[in-house]
């Protein structure tokens, strides 16, 4: 005998439903069927059978346990008529309702799947609930210095080693433009990792062909995705022909051989990269020490913690992992301590340093969340305010019924059936609208969105449309119970009788609504101006350096770099230079914009006590300092006896002036021929020129201390200033100068101002979207008073018309009727300056550098919407006070 | 009281129960109607119509002795009442009537 039985769920539900004396026969019939079915098709047709028979049943009244749903179902068509009639007979009130539930409700769709999409990064792994990326936070000097990913290569197995938790673990770095050699044919490689043999077993990337296991055991061992995996393909070879083949990465003196072709890896990776090489070849090209080394930081480390094995108390062991192997800034010059970052959270996360993964600011997410929520209630006030205030022309409605013996929970179902059925019908054109546009808004967002993710993603352990329904249900009850109970409290005889009134606290709970409406729309407002004026700022303010018209073209790193290379790059730069419209050359190890390597244990002959200090550094050509029109403030820049091939024999450094405080030095003069000495490499530098600060990055981050040093490699940037205007010639030049002196390097370029503004691209983003959802919160906002101050005077109209018979002007009227919606948004102003305030202060807390909160923005955000109010009461009061006194009086 | 009349699917469910006589339940009655009648029929149906006929007093019921192969559950066993014997009765005679009365040229093709 078969041990399955009929899914449960199902029988619970139907045993409520079904007469209590016939649901065994029914019960004991489905099952027979089920049994007899199950033996003959399987298990899983049987259960879908089941639940398709138990279902049949719900078509007869006869079987059902009560049958009052007749009676139930004809007063819900006679609300459906009701609420029908009611649309047709106020147009105007019920347009305003739904275009705001239709936009809110998209809007809400909207945010929802961009939001859900961000926020489940990287579930696909099997084991990545329980996978975190380790972070290493550093101080020296009591200070927090850098907090990022990069760590030592020592760090994964050692605690691997030390701790059972750790169930596994991997290690990588990252590398950066490369080439690659297959047959005949080269190939650039932009995205890559260099990952251990453990990347598997942590990552789940399914591959198509060849063995996880072995895939990155060795060195010289690369495995592709597919896409790029394709490239490589001949004429009538397969994806799996290419196991075992070779292709020469850069101009390394061996092969690599093709080990693991992958899928594609899914948009919601953290992780991304075309190829994967394995990481005992990066220990074979730079030796033991990218294996051994507690100095060198720059790899990335992930791990498994084995099931149930808490965060928190795992992170506090950290801790002595820290103090036990780094003693205190002896090993590395930092005090090291290490925590870990749930890998479902890296996405979010862009505050890391050196960040080398797909990360968005987590915080935005929050905020359009946030913003969509404020929409939803702006509409939701709407149609509280405007259901209230025309409450009156129900009460008859209301009296009738309820003479006629309907029961007040009758009636508050009713209204809230009203409710119900208008926000659903907002939502589903709502979603017709989504559908519609979702083409346009992936184009927007560059993402694959769509509304399966409502019903895809799971949160709390039920899948996210659950809640959303819940969550719409919820609020439309809480959005109808007000009115409905505030109409169906009416006494039918005082209704009847045309005495009713308007209870006193519906007009403050109207008026505290609308305040709450505008000082959100207010607040809305001076947010986005102030993220516009910051961007402003930050595009406006002085660099302290000069990056326009640059041309930045990619060093020639194919190019052995050897004794002659110095004097070629100098022939190269005068030829260059020798062109019309080029006025300058020059190159840097990094360009504006990009974070900079540090060092961190470097000290400085001014300093007594001798402690380490860390420093960014660059190393930079001697055109460079003239070039970007940086300012000298003591010494020299560097001349061309300060370079050498060998990077042993430099002996100079400069040193910007954040650098000068960090070492302690009193001005730059006196910094002028004193030593810096980099402990590591126990080397010593003579600081020949102290140069003005300028930002190296965005303005959201702070000038820090850089050295610069006399270095040239052939993987160094190369900067090309051109005249105003000449760009087209610049880029024609310098192709055709960088193919004649280095044949075989690919020529690519960008422009240095693109690629400094790149940084702000978020904060635009931010603004951007900040600013669209704003002015739907507004026109919703303002559409709802519109339609406020419609009712009011529309119950006032033969009042205006008295008052105008007794010789009222215009003006008279104006100021009787606007003064107290104004007087609403006057205190809607008082409060949401203060918030403004305080949360503008808050976002830009974020940038080192910024406008401060300025009181002008706030001040101008709240005169534009009381003007925008103003003219919404004046144009209602103005249309009626003009109408013909005698139309008035003849109205109702 | 409804009227004696019966529907085609309720006269079809009636003779069944009157043939499984004793034997008479939800599945078994399934089963009859899709041999005999060559149709197929949910459980949900037949269920209904036979609580139309008993509803009209045509059929009776009461619960077996529970089975094993059933899981537990009793079956509802149903039995033509007299009303219901009478109703078929009335039912074939008039079709009998009817067509006795059907002119020999009525159905003649050639």
């Amino acid at each position: 005998m078969s041990q399955v039985n009929p899914p449960k769920w199902i029988q619970s539900l139907l045993k409520r439903y079904f007469r209590k004396d016939l649901w065994e026969a029914i019960e004991g019939d489905l099952y027979e069927i089920f049994l007899e079915e199950a033996a003959e098709k399987g298990d899983a047709y049987a259960r879908r059978r089941y639940i398709f028979n138990a279902l049949a049943f719900l078509r007869y009244q006869r079987l059902r346990q009560y049958s009052t749903t007749r009676n139930n179902m004809d007063l819900f068509k006679n609300y459906l008529k009701v609420t029908l009639r009611d649309i047709k007979r106020h147009k105007s009130f019920a347009a305003i309702n739904l275009f705001g539930l239709i936009t809110g409700f998209m809007v809400l769709l909207f945010v929802l799947q961009f939001v859900l999409f961000e926020t489940n990064y990287d579930r696909f792994h099997e084991k990545s609930d329980r996978t975190y990326r380790v972070i290493n936070d550093r101080y020296q000097n009591g200070k927090l210095l850098q907090h990022g990913q990069i760590t030592y290569p020592t760090v994964g197995p050692t605690l691997f080693k030390d701790y059972p938790e750790v169930e596994a673990y991997s290690r990588l770095t990252v590398g950066g433009r490369n080439y690659l050699h297959h047959d005949d044919e080269q190939f650039l490689v932009q995205d890559y990792l260099w990952a251990d043999e453990h990347f598997f077993d942590v990552f789940e990337f399914p591959m198509l062909t060849g063995e996880k296991a072995t895939a990155l055991d060795e060195s010289a061992k690369v495995v592709f995705t597919e896409s790029y995996a394709r490239r490589f393909l001949k004429e009538g070879e397969k994806i799996e022909d290419l196991i075992g083949q070779f292709v020469v990465v850069n101009d390394w003196d061996f092969p690599s051989e093709i080990t693991g072709i992958v899928q594609d890896l899914p948009v919601q990776s953290h992780l991304s990269f075309d190829m994967l090489i394995s990481y005992k070849t990066f220990i074979r090209l730079a030796g033991e020490g990218a294996d051994k080394s507690w100095e060198w930081s720059d790899f990335y480390h992930y791990v498994v913690l084995a099931d149930g094995t808490d965060q928190k108390s795992f992170e506090s062991k950290m801790v002595d992992f820290g103090n036990k192997y780094f003693k205190d800034g002896e090993v590395s010059g930092a005090t090291e301590t290490f925590h870990l970052q749930p890998l479902h959270d890296a996405h979010l996360d862009n505050t890391l340093e050196y960040e080398f993964a797909k990360v968005t600011d987590g915080s935005f997410i929050y905020l359009i969340i946030i913003i969509a929520v404020i929409i939803m209630i702006i509409v939701w006030i709407n149609y509280i305010n405007l259901t209230t205030s025309r409450s009156m022309q129900r009460a008859k409605e209301v009296g009738v019924r309820k003479s006629m013996g309907a029961f007040k929970g009758q009636l508050i179902g009713q209204f809230l059936t009203e409710s119900l059925m208008l926000n659903l019908i907002g939502l589903f054109i709502a979603i017709a609208l989504v559908l519609l546009l979702q083409p346009v808004f992936n184009a927007i967002t560059s993402l694959p969105l769509d509304l399966t993710i409502l019903v895809s993603s799971a949160l709390w352990g039920l899948p996210f449309v659950v809640w959303f329904l819940l969550g719409f249900v919820l609020s439309v009850l809480a959005i109808g119970i007000y009115p409905a109970l505030l109409i169906s409290g009416f006494k039918p005889q005082d209704v009847l009788k045309g005495k009713y009134s308007i209870v006193g606290d519906l007009v403050t709970m109207r008026k505290v609504l609308v305040i709450s409406q505008f000082a959100a729309a207010l607040i809305l407002v001076s947010g986005s101006v102030a993220v516009y004026r910051q961007i402003d700022f930050m595009r406006t303010q002085d660099l302290g350096m000069k990056i326009d018209n640059n041309l930045v073209i990619y060093g020639p790193d194919l190019t052995a770099f050897d004794s002659v290379y110095i004097s070629k790059f100098d022939r190269f730069k005068h030829e260059l230079m020798s062109r019309p419209g080029i006025e300058s050359v020059t190159s840097a190890g990094r360009m504006f914009g990009d974070k900079m390597p540090r060092s961190f244990r470097m000290r400085s002959s001014a300093d007594m006590d001798q402690v380490d200090h860390t420093s960014n550094w660059l190393p930079v050509d001697f055109d460079f300092i003239n070039q970007f029109g940086i300012e000298m403030r003591a010494g020299r820049t560097f001349n061309q006896s300060d370079y050498h091939t060998n990077g042993g024999l430099v002996r100079t450094a400069m040193v910007n002036e954040s650098a000068l405080e960090l070492f302690n030095f009193e001005n730059a003069e006196k910094a002028i021929g004193a030593t810096l000495v980099n402990v590591i490499r126990n080397r010593s530098y003579e600081i020949v020129g102290v140069v003005s600060d300028f930002h190296q990055r965005a303005l959201n981050e702070s000038i820090e201390p850089i050295i610069f040093f006399p270095f040239y490699d052939n993987s160094h940037y190369i900067s090309v200033k051109f005249l105003e205007g000449m760009e087209e010639k610049a880029i024609a030049e310098s192709q055709t100068i960088f193919e004649e002196f280095y044949p075989g390097n690919y020529f690519d370029y960008f422009f240095l101002e693109d690629h400094f503004d790149m940084q702000y691209q978020s904060d635009e983003r931010i603004g951007h979207i900040s600013a669209i959802l704003t002015v739907l919160a507004i026109i919703l906002a303002v559409l709802g008073l519109f339609g406020l101050v419609l009712i009011t005077l529309m119950k006032k109209t033969k009042e205006i018309g008295v008052r105008k018979v007794l010789g009222a002007g215009l003006m008279e009227l104006l100021y009787l009727f606007g003064k107290h919606f104004l007087g609403l948004i006057g205190i809607s102003a008082v409060i949401g300056i203060p918030v403004s305030y305080f949360l503008i202060k808050d976002f830009l807390q974020d940038y080192a550098y910024s406008t401060g909160v300025e009181i002008w923005v706030l001040m101008v955000s709240a005169t534009v919407m009381i003007v925008i109010c103003a003219l919404t009461v004046l144009f209602q009061t103005g249309r009626i006070a003009n109408n013909n006194p005698v139309e008035s009086l003849r109205y109702e | 009281m409804k009227g004696t009349n019966i529907g085609e699917l309720e006269e079809v469910i009636l003779l069944i129960v009157a043939n499984l006589f004793d034997n008479a339940y939800g599945i078994e009655i399934k089963k009859e109607v899709e041999e005999k009648c060559n149709r197929t029929i949910t459980i949900s149906t037949v269920h209904n119509v036979l609580q139309r006929l008993q509803e009209k007093n045509f059929l009776e019921s009461r619960y077996s002795d529970p089975t094993p192969e059933r899981g537990g559950k009793r079956k509802l066993l149903f039995r033509v009442t007299e009303a219901g014997q009478g109703a078929l009765e009335n039912s074939r005679e008039m079709r009998e009537s009817l067509w006795k009365t059907i002119p020999k040229i009525a159905f003649d093709r050639s």
